[in-house]
């Protein structure tokens, strides 16, 4: 009985450290929040079913991803959007680079992405707001009267400099400020 | 890590949006496969958007659990004016009620009819408003009917009831109308006019009630629910809620006379009529009629009468930060008006404020704020746009200043750091010569376009500095120091030094504006 406890604790805990990388994994595969949310539960469910076999010296998020794309691959699959899938090789590559972005920089990447949404100019802060939270990209274009692909591009041009954003705070906090 | 290429950004958002085909796919499969870097980027970018939708969803959950709590809260109209204990039960069946009242009038003003609500069901009107903002942008309109909740941010609202008693309401505050001689007041503060014909007019607070008799009185109801009353003419009636069931009587509160009412007493304490008569507004005033003075240039002609360049040029600014650049020469070799591209360049010297090091060579140019109304006290704003920013070496520094004279000023702008190429935004207050604590923001790089604007908002002096090419923009500010307090004849301009360095670099400002906002008489 104890042992069971002690299993399932051994698993929270892992998947506690990596949900996070895990679902980011999932969601950069699937691009919809909601289907990232159905694969990470399936995921999650096989994880635990199969931590018993689990080899304690490797990886847990590199098996936690790896054991994620056969399940991303068979759910494209099965809405046909299998075209759109990256190759085997190429997503193991991915996976590696997914295991690199540790939980700690996520953190930092997290909060830095908050301080430059707060630097948007309040019009594109509204956009993102939009996009991203309440309404899409499609309907947010049928209110402003615009096209979609001028709202995608709209948000390209402010992902970017989010991204650059959060890069430049990066780097800050590895050399900090030389002062006088 | 370096920027992330351009050319897997653009797939990279192709992907992201969906708008990927095949062909697209294939040539990112490829990219991806042969460079690391690509994926270090790669999988950043995506766990930007997935971060963006995770807020996105987060802020979307928070969203309906608020609504749903203002609906929980929302009373269920009229008849709730005694304060009853109810059952959970009885309380979600009123705020389904509340809710499908709700639903009714939108799909009422939806279908083009009338609204429901009848003008009799109205019983108060908001009759005058400064500076409101109201939660939710729900400002009240012709729908102040009984059980009506009026959450006020900030501002003052005056609200006349049918009886013909007024409120000034002051946000932040949050008050239930319940009959149209009486309200609710949750939190905040309020000032009451009480014409005799309205004798009776009451205000309950969470621990009580105050009935006018005909009079003019303030309440103020704090976080713990316990109200200060105050009574500025006249006479009011203090009620606990227990004391009113336990028919004991009222605590009668007179002229120029305060008293608190808490859960189960009311006790009169000892009233400050200046202080009691200062905390409360009681009145509307017009604010001052605001009339901003603005100053620009375009550089894109010489004017005479101004500050020369090395060609005698005239350049449009007019003074020199006083106890800088006394020893310019008349056409100052620093600088040269480039009318054609509509921009001024502006060479740098090794100056600098702190400490005062030779101020004499220092470029400091700008206007005199008198000279558009400045007296002390008005606000004012001055904004340059930079193109294509050179690398200054450490220390070297450009940006605004503000303030009487070279030893008593507020500058900010960026600052060269260690690393070639790479400013630090700041802001500084410059006293008797020595620069005192200075703020610190972002980053900023050589080659990247600016606009720097100082302003100074009441006590406060802000530095944003937006940067064009990236499109970010951060604020930073300080509370105005006690030495600029009083000071009336100040200068602001625009300012470049190669501090503690011989490599001079030039600046290219393209455009110059001053505002400041004067008070019409």
């Amino acid at each position: 009985m104890n042992d069971d406890l002690d299993h399932k604790a051994e698993f929270a805990e892992c998947l506690r450290r990596h949900q996070s990388q895990l679902f980011g994994y999932v969601h950069s595969l699937v691009r919809d929040l909601n289907d990232a949310d159905d694969l990470f539960q399936q995921t999650t469910v096989i994880l635990w079913n199969k931590f018993g076999d689990f080899d304690r010296q490797r990886s847990f998020i590199a098996w936690a991803c790896g054991v994620a794309r056969f399940e991303v691959a068979n759910f494209l699959r099965a809405r046909g959007r299998q075209r759109l899938y990256f190759t085997d090789e190429l997503n193991l590559l991915l996976i590696d680079a997914h295991v690199e972005l540790m939980p700690d920089e996520l953190d930092d990447r997290k909060t830095a992405l908050a301080n430059c949404v707060q630097k948007l100019r309040e019009r594109d802060r509204q956009l993102v707001d939009d996009c991203y939270g309440d309404c899409g990209v499609n309907t947010v274009a049928e209110r402003e009267g615009r096209s979609p692909q001028s709202v995608h591009n709209s948000l390209r041009r402010i992902r970017r400099s989010l991204y650059e954003c959060i890069r430049r705070t990066m780097v800050q906090s590895v050399h900090p400020e030389i002062t006088r | 890590m370096s920027e992330m290429p351009e050319d897997l950004l653009d797939m990279a958002d192709d992907y992201l949006s969906g708008v990927m085909d095949e062909g697209g796919l294939s040539k990112l499969e490829a990219r991806l496969r042969a460079d690391p870097e690509a994926r270090w980027h790669f999988v950043r970018y995506c766990r930007l958007d997935t971060d963006l939708h995770l807020e996105g969803r987060a802020r979307k959950a928070g969203l309906r659990a608020m609504k749903a709590i203002d609906q929980l809260q929302q009373p269920p109209a009229p008849a709730i004016q005694k304060r009853h204990k109810r059952r959970g039960w009885i309380w979600g069946i009123a705020a389904a009620a509340v809710i499908l009242l709700a639903i009714g009038v939108y799909l009422w003003s939806l279908g083009g009819g009338r609204s429901p609500l009848e003008p009799h069901d109205r019983i108060a009107w908001l009759v005058n408003a400064q500076d409101c903002q109201w939660a939710d942008h729900q400002a009240p309109s012709g729908d102040m009917r009984a059980g009506k909740m009026l959450r006020l941010r900030q501002g003052l609202a005056e609200i006349r009831f049918g009886s013909d008693a007024s409120i000034l309401l002051e946000g932040p505050a949050n008050l239930e109308l319940l009959t149209n001689n009486s309200a609710r007041l949750l939190d905040g503060k309020l000032t009451a006019k009480v014409p005799a014909s309205a004798k009776g007019f009451q205000i309950t607070s969470p621990h009580g009630k105050v009935v006018d008799l005909g009079t003019e009185f303030a309440i103020s109801v704090g976080p713990d629910g316990n109200a200060d009353v105050y009574v500025f003419a006249g006479k009011v009636e203090a009620y606990s809620s227990l004391r009113e069931n336990s028919k004991a009587p009222p605590v009668s509160v007179g002229a120029k006379q305060a008293a608190r009412i808490e859960a189960g007493q009311v006790t009169l304490i000892p009233a400050k009529p200046g202080v009691d008569v200062k905390q409360f507004i009681r009145e509307i005033v017009p604010s001052p009629k605001i009339v901003p003075r603005v100053f620009t240039l375009d550089f894109r002609q010489p004017i005479s009468d101004t500050l020369l360049d090395s060609t005698g040029l005239g350049i449009g600014l007019t003074h020199r930060l006083p106890g800088t650049g006394k020893k310019l020469k008349t056409q100052d070799d620093n600088l040269r008006l480039e009318t054609a591209d509509g921009r001024l360049a502006i060479t740098t010297t090794d100056s600098d404020l702190n400490t005062s090091k030779l101020l004499d060579w220092g470029e400091y140019l700008g206007i005199r704020l008198a000279d558009l109304g400045f007296t002390g006290k008005e606000d004012f704003a001055i904004t340059v746009v930079l193109h294509n920013i050179p690398e200054l070496p450490k220390v070297g520094q450009f940006g605004l200043y503000a303030g009487p004279h070279s030893k008593e000023n507020i500058r900010g702008g960026l600052l060269s750091m260690g690393i070639r190429g790479q400013y630090k935004q700041f802001l500084v207050q410059n006293h008797k010569g020595k620069d005192i604590g200075p703020h610190r923001g972002d980053l900023v790089l050589a080659g990247e376009d600016l606009r720097l604007t100082l302003r100074r908002d009441g006590s406060d002096y802000l530095l944003t500095v937006e940067n064009i090419t990236t499109g970010m923009m951060t604020t930073i500010s300080l509370r105005q120091p006690e030495f600029l307090e009083g000071e009336n004849d100040f200068y602001v301009g625009f300012f470049g030094a190669n501090t503690q360095s011989k490599e001079r670099r030039t600046l290219l400002l393209k455009e110059f504006k001053v505002t400041v906002w004067t008070v019409a008489q």
